[in-house]
């Protein structure tokens, strides 16, 4: 044997996306599964268009996610968390931008004892006066603590910046925000947003008859209320200046985010995009990883990537450095979108590349806990399963000819909008 | 259940293998029995900081990551106060990479003075941006010198102060590495789609020949029994006052261990928990408590920590979760409540042991405590726990002179 070189290695070929199913509740809610697994677990996912997108008010759809399972008519806040609590199961409502997921993780045998929950807190939640105090307290307090940190300030600055100060997307939140929302604004928005009629399921695990009937049960005999959500655009107004300096005095090391709008997933381009941005800073062993951790050392961490929300879409790279270092590691930053443009990258890294995302989408794929995820992130981007090929081959058909054409077209410093707090 | 088998190569290598026939994946991990309890107290920050160097390049591989990556792997690392554990997960067809990757490192390492000084810097960064540059970064660093008088326990792993860090040098690596890094003082653990025959063919293959060290005897000064009640009020200008109060309680190898644990769920585990309901949801005194154990090999802490709601002075939270303790201390659970912290356990242990990965690391970690059957056995030690029990453990561990309390913040 020899250790200078590495065993053969073979070529990841097959990738399990099309191993789900997917049908319809009785009153035509679309629900998705992936089964097989041995332990008895399982976690229902009902995703709803709610979110920051869609709410009348700042901080509306912030709180209404945070206090529906905070009591119904007829149970507590307690005893609702004591049904929960009792069966170590996990009851979750997850807040995004577009959209906001309410999540059940449980043992199997416990499924029947937690459906009958969740299904009690979307249509029959009470959003009392003393629920919504303590959250408004809570969430203050969030805020004074989240301020003292450098990169609270630099994301804030950024998403205005990017999208501007009065969109969905960029609004920032401050304290006074959560003085004017009421409960009746809640009220009236759970209802619109909320109706199980109106969610697309997504189950993985140990799925069997039982848990399927279960969901007919407690989710497929509502009827659509009407509500019709709004589609319409609103606009994004990105700064016209590119560089903004936050100042914290008492900060040992500065946040920097530099990024402007991005394609979105839909965009012929994306699929070869995201392996542009791997190779840029997307993984550990990127050209800034590279270069400004592992060989300036000036950083624990920089990365780029690519965030999508369903009306816009942004690219950022990130990091937090030393004070004393952060010009050279924006300039260094800069340095190495500039070798992208133009210089042709070696076949020995685009194979890595290659084979480091191709072994990403296995993962990704692998086992039913992951795999839903994939198949739910197309689901809700209005993407066809076929999505997932293009992805494959813009990754098994990149060439450095094409890497080095994109960069030219995406990664322009003219137009990246650079943000840092720190000291100077 | 995790199926496994183990075997120790001459070297003193103990395998472990769990064949998992419905993944794609394998996942190899290597767990190194020293953490930073084995560190001298001037130079703390040292087995984190050498986590970083092996990734530095070995023996006969100048580029760990390059080469896991062209075998579309990733991996990464962690120390902890007791330990430090690599894994790699990566398609099963490609396991023998991971075994090439983790035995080069393990022969030897390939010490540079470039590799050392980059990663001092990145990990001083590291250093900055979660311990400085964050509010209540230091908590930890106050926390464990307040509770520890004599255990390596008193400092957290990414060390006591950066010049810690700084002052590291080439020597200290070289001798850490054939001290500590040694097969003999090693585990290494698979779990994936291969059969347990060809793995241990390939684990014998890549790591068999690689030299032991010396055998280790591990002795850790032992922490005295605490007989007066600790305090230190620590003045910061942050937003919120907080406030922990700290116990000593048996090593997460103690039989006591498991009761203990059961009761910080009874008193911090989901909104329904003792502390939960009753200090933040009726008396509003909080606006966020909890309560856990460090799970340490030697003694280890138990702890309630809280951040208090605005107008509400140290003195009266304090006293508030002293009365609960007290309860505890004084009236049996419900069976109800009983129930419900071993659901959660059950819960935990469950979807915790899914995936390669977990049960690779699982698999390592139980045969560093006490052997890998733990997994499959640690269970049942939660199912026996009585009210009895929890109550007992409350009255002898968290006695009101055994405990250290810490109050940070601006009202101080």
């Amino acid at each position: 044997m020899t250790r200078t070189e590495a065993p053969h290695q073979n070529l990841i070929d097959r990738l399990d996306i099309q191993n789900f199913k997917h049908q319809k509740l009785k009153n035509g809610t679309d629900l998705y599964y992936v089964g097989g697994i041995e332990e008895d677990l399982i976690r229902v996912e009902l995703r709803f268009n709610a979110g920051r997108w869609h709410e009348p008010q700042h901080v509306v759809s912030r709180a209404v996610s945070n206090i529906m399972k905070k009591g119904t008519s007829t149970k507590t806040a307690k005893q609702i968390a004591d049904i929960v609590d009792f069966y170590g199961a996990q009851l979750e409502i997850d807040h995004g931008h577009d959209l906001t997921s309410v999540i059940i993780f449980c043992l199997g045998k416990y499924l029947d004892k937690i459906l009958p929950v969740a299904e009690e807190i979307l249509t029959d939640a009470s959003f009392a006066e003393d629920e919504l105090e303590h959250f408004v307290k809570k969430q203050k307090q969030k805020l004074l603590i989240s301020a003292q940190n450098t990169d609270f300030h630099a994301n804030r600055k950024f998403n205005e910046v990017i999208f501007g100060k009065d969109h969905p997307y960029g609004y920032s939140t401050f304290e006074n925000d959560f003085d004017t929302i009421t409960t009746a604004q809640l009220k009236d928005y759970h209802r619109k947003h909320y109706n199980p009629a109106d969610a697309t399921i997504f189950m993985a695990g140990n799925v069997n008859e039982n848990a399927i009937n279960l969901l007919e049960k407690h989710f497929g005999h509502y009827q659509k209320n009407g509500v019709v959500i709004s589609a319409t655009n609103k606009n994004i107004s990105t700064d016209n200046e590119n560089k903004f300096f936050i100042s914290k005095e008492d900060s040992v090391q500065s946040s920097v985010r530099i990024g402007n709008i991005s394609i979105s997933k839909k965009h012929e381009d994306y699929p070869e995009f995201n392996v542009l941005n791997t190779a840029f800073g997307g993984y550990f062993g990127s050209r800034l990883m590279t270069n400004i951790r592992e060989d300036k050392g000036y950083t624990y961490g920089i990365h780029s990537g690519v965030t999508h929300y369903r009306y816009g879409s942004f690219f950022v790279i990130q990091t937090e450095t030393g004070n004393e270092v952060c010009a050279a590691a924006i300039a260094e930053t800069y340095k190495e979108m500039d070798i992208l443009k133009n210089e042709k990258m070696e076949e020995d890294e685009l194979l890595i590349i290659k084979n480091y995302m191709m072994g990403g989408l296995l993962r990704a794929t692998d086992g039913p806990f992951n795999r839903i995820n994939v198949i739910k992130n197309m689901v809700m981007s209005d993407l066809e399963i076929s999505y997932f090929d293009s992805l494959v081959n813009g990754i098994k058909n990149i060439t450095a000819e094409r890497l080095m054409e994109l960069a030219n077209k995406y990664l322009d410093q003219e137009n990246m909008k650079e943000i840092i707090c720190g000291k100077r | 259940m995790i199926q496994f088998q183990k075997f120790t190569l001459d070297n003193g290598l103990t395998v472990i293998i769990n064949e998992d026939h419905t993944t794609q994946l394998c996942a190899v991990n290597v767990l190194y029995k020293v953490g930073a309890r084995d560190e001298h107290v001037s130079k703390t920050g040292f087995a984190h900081l050498f986590e970083h160097l092996m990734f530095g390049g070995s023996a006969n591989i100048p580029d760990f990551d390059t080469e896991l990556q062209l075998a579309g792997g990733t991996n990464n690392a962690f120390t902890t106060n007791d330990l430090t554990n690599y894994y790699d997960i990566l398609p099963f067809s490609n396991i023998e990479t991971a075994l090439w990757l983790e035995s080069d490192r393990m022969l030897k390492l390939d010490f540079s003075e470039k590799s050392l000084e980059v990663q001092r810097n990145v990990v001083c960064e590291e250093f900055k941006e979660h311990y400085i540059n964050r509010p209540y970064g230091d908590v930890w660093h106050i926390l464990r010198k307040l509770v520890y008088e004599k255990h390596p326990y008193q400092w957290p792993t990414i060390g006591l102060e950066l010049q810690h860090v700084k002052d590291a040098t080439l020597t200290d690596v070289e001798n850490f590495f054939y001290k500590y890094y040694r097969p003999n003082n090693a585990i290494l653990t698979i779990s994936g789609g291969i059969t347990t025959e060809k793995a241990l063919e390939l684990a014998k293959k890549w790591f068999g020949e690689i030299t032991p060290g010396e055998k280790l005897n591990y002795s850790y000064p032992e922490e005295p029994e605490q007989t007066t009640a600790k305090f230190l009020a620590v003045k910061k200008d942050v937003p919120v006052n907080v406030i922990y109060k700290a116990w000593k309680m048996p090593g997460r190898v103690e039989k006591e261990y498991y009761p203990i644990n059961l009761l910080s769920d009874v008193l911090g585990s989901g909104e329904s928990s003792r502390l939960q309901h009753r200090l933040k949801k009726e008396q509003k005194l909080f606006t966020d408590i909890a309560c856990y154990v460090t799970g340490s090999i030697d003694t280890g802490m138990f702890i309630i920590t809280g951040k208090l709601s605005e107008g509400v002075n140290y003195a009266d939270a304090d006293k508030a979760i002293t009365a609960e303790v007290n309860t505890i201390q004084n009236e049996l659970i419900a069976a109800e409540e009983l129930q419900r912290v071993k659901n959660i356990v059950e819960m935990d242990i469950t979807s915790g042991y899914t995936g390669v990965l977990n049960k690779a690391e699982s698999l390592a970690i139980a045969e560093m405590l006490e052997g890998a059957n733990l997994v499959n056995i640690e269970i049942d030690r939660f199912t026996n726990v009585t009210a009895n029990d929890i109550q007992s453990c409350a009255q002898q561990f968290l006695a009101t002179e055994k405990c250290s309390t810490l109050y940070y913040g601006k009202d101080i």
